[in-house]
């Protein structure tokens, strides 16, 4: 029992443990799932998340959280697909989309990182109030109907082309998003700093590092992937609209806690992001392939949200060997 | 004038403006019928809000409030297909789902030990997921089925014009009041939400009280979700959807500071009443549903921001340290 607890407890551990489960569990009911064709769909589910979970990842490790990153999503999507409509998918119109996208993204940023550090609020009540206001927003821009692209240069090439006639362009672009966040934090000052604000933010003022400019700005990361995301995905459905990216921030939060982050930050590197987002897609296509109807995967997603935190939290007591132990009212009143 | 009874003034002072605005620009605002009405829609949020507030006071926060509505809401429905069946044993059953997805929260919020927003907005994805999955549906498709026992709906007309939500709301309000101030639990809700360390220490059964707030918030969530639903005579899935946030913000712009010790039930009917005429002056000025959605967001960040600047309130304990000495001071 030791053994399997302190197994459990390793993080691979718990990887390997749910990967096999998973694969179990598809090579008994639906063996479709070991196609090519669909190791295919599922990898390019996974790129959107996984793009987004790099970017979360740098909130989650200052100690914050991000739940607008649905709608910020939909909001690049939305710009630049109207960008790219009205200019007749120019190239210059779809630069200057994807350029007012990322300023929009970086607002968004600035906005999130001032309210949680300057005036302390908690992060995710700023994040869910700018959700509303992103999504308002959306439906400002887009008059609440759907903007459909038709095109078959870039602005269908950035989420359809296969480079090499293989590899889909999303699946580049979130290998050269997780490669760059992990030099980032691997290799640079500031991700170190970035671990030192979420570790112990008292400490790291102390030693002169400005917190709160390493808040602000993995807030402005967060939302700029966010932005990427959403603008692949406008290119992958070749419309955009209010209900794009509806919801993703529960995929994508499920994907920080089952890629075993801490969300009271400090811990965690890309592999557990992209572990995450892998294992999201993959569940999420495990579901359709069952059968199992598209209501249900709210119902799921919440299940695996709590089972995965109350995991995380429960091994890694054990494996740190803290067993928290009941304080006994004798000796409280001794 | 102590700054507990400013901010009741300043909430109090935005719901008469609003009114007073409103009053002005329409004649019939001020009918009884419109009045009473305007009442009706602020019940729901409003009891939704008495709920939250009980969390957000002791400290903690419920996201899970528009999960607890929608399940509660198909619940009732399915209860009341049941023939022959009383329209009180149908709000029971609303009540007690209600009660019972508190209970889960606490479960897991004070034995799993997830933090609340967390544990609450995984739980309501759970409990809106469960909402759909009993949802009535035809060929697969899900259909909002009118409810025809009529001694449940009977629970959401009105006597004299009140409608009997209200009615509830109002006396719930008062009943909550009393227990925030005047028993032993709401006392200690309030230490918990100051500090909860403190309050440990000094005896306040932490759990407990997390727990009683989140089976309070469930209770006053699935009473007003029942009525809700005799009301609309229909259980939609989307029910609770707006409301969750709503709530929140009512109790922000009540005065119900986000992290905790401050606050009562008065600003929570306060709030919600702030609420339900902004949201309805925007509509009767043909401002579109993404104004309403701007504007929710927009009222919770400068509540909040007003709520830590000018008035000081620790909404969260700001790291400040002062340069040389190495301590660390709030």
């Amino acid at each position: 029992m030791k053994k399997v607890i302190k197994f459990l407890g390793n993080q691979w551990g718990q990887r390997v443990t749910i990967l096999v489960l998973i694969m179990v569990v598809m090579a008994v009911f639906q063996q479709n799932f070991f196609k090519p064709a669909n190791a295919m769909s599922i990898l390019l589910a996974i790129s959107l998340y996984g793009i987004m979970a790099c970017g979360m990842l740098f909130v989650v490790l200052v100690g914050g959280i991000d739940l607008s990153v649905g709608s910020m999503a939909a909001l690049t999507a939305s710009i630049l697909s109207i960008y790219a409509d009205r200019s007749g998918y120019t190239m210059a119109g779809f630069l200057t989309g994807v350029l007012v996208s990322i300023a929009a993204c970086i607002l968004v940023g600035i906005v999130h990182g001032i309210l949680v550090t300057r005036f302390a609020l908690p992060a995710f009540v700023v994040t869910l109030a700018t959700k509303y206001i992103i999504y308002g927003v959306v439906l400002l821009v887009t008059g609440g109907h759907f903007v459909h692209i038709i095109d078959d240069g870039i602005m269908y090439k950035l989420g359809n082309y296969r480079v090499f006639g293989q590899i889909p362009m999303p699946i580049v672009i979130f290998v050269l998003c997780a490669v760059i966040c992990a030099l980032i934090l691997g290799t640079t000052v500031f991700g170190r700093r970035l671990y030192a604000t979420g570790g112990n933010p008292v400490a790291s003022k102390l030693v002169g590092i400005k917190t709160d400019f390493s808040v602000i700005v993995s807030y402005i990361i967060c939302s700029i992937s966010a932005g990427i995301g959403g603008m692949i995905l406008a290119s992958m459905n070749m419309q955009a609209g209010p209900t794009t990216a509806n919801g993703y921030e529960g995929n994508v939060l499920t994907a920080m806690v089952v890629g075993g982050l801490n969300l009271a930050g400090g811990e965690g590197g890309v592999t557990g992001a992209v572990f995450g987002a892998l294992l999201v897609g993959i569940i999420n296509n495990m579901l359709i392939l069952l059968g199992v109807p598209s209501d249900m995967t709210t119902f799921v997603q919440g299940i695996i949200i709590i089972s995965a935190v109350s995991l995380n939290m429960y091994t890694s007591r054990r494996s740190q060997g803290i067993v928290v132990e009941k304080t006994k009212k004798s000796d409280i009143k001794a | 004038m102590n700054k507990k009874n400013l901010r009741r003034v300043i909430s109090a002072m935005l719901v008469i403006a609003l009114a007073a605005v409103f009053a002005r620009t329409s004649d019939h605002f001020l009918s009884a019928r419109n009045i009473l009405q305007l009442l009706r829609e602020a019940s729901f949020v409003g009891l939704v809000a008495l709920g939250v507030s009980f969390v957000i006071i002791g400290g903690g926060i419920d996201l899970s409030t528009g999960g607890i509505a929608a399940l509660t809401g198909l619940v009732c429905a399915r209860l009341s297909f049941i023939p022959g069946i009383p329209g009180i044993a149908v709000l029971l059953g609303g009540v007690l789902t209600g009660v019972a997805c508190g209970a889960i929260n606490a479960f897991l919020v004070t034995k799993v030990r997830l933090t609340e927003f967390v544990a609450t907005l995984a739980s309501g994805f759970v409990y809106s997921g469960l909402a759909l999955i009993i949802a009535f549906r035809r060929n697969g498709i899900i259909e909002s089925r009118p409810i025809l026992n009529k001694s449940f709906t009977v629970l959401g007309t009105h006597v004299g014009g009140v409608y009997y939500i209200t009615i509830v709301w109002l006396v719930m309000t008062v009943l909550m009041m009393l227990v925030l101030t005047k028993t032993n639990f709401g006392l200690h809700t309030y230490a918990q939400g100051s500090n909860p360390k403190s309050a440990q220490m000094s005896g306040v059964n932490n759990n407990f009280i997390k727990s009683g707030g989140f089976l309070i918030c469930g209770f006053c969530v699935g009473l007003g979700a029942s009525m809700v639903v005799a009301y609309q005579s229909a259980a939609p899935v989307t029910l609770g959807s707006a409301v969750a946030f709503q709530a929140i913000a009512a109790c922000v712009v009540g005065g119900i500071v986000l992290g905790g010790g401050r606050g009562d039930a008065i600003g929570a009917l306060l709030g919600s009443l702030f609420l339900t005429l902004i949201l309805n002056g925007l509509m009767k000025y043909g401002l579109s549903i993404a104004w309403q959605s701007i504007l929710q967001g927009g009222i919770i960040i400068l509540a909040t921001t007003f709520d830590a600047q000018f008035m000081k309130l620790p909404i969260k304990r700001r790291v400040k340290v002062k340069p040389g000495t190495g301590k660390e001071g709030h």
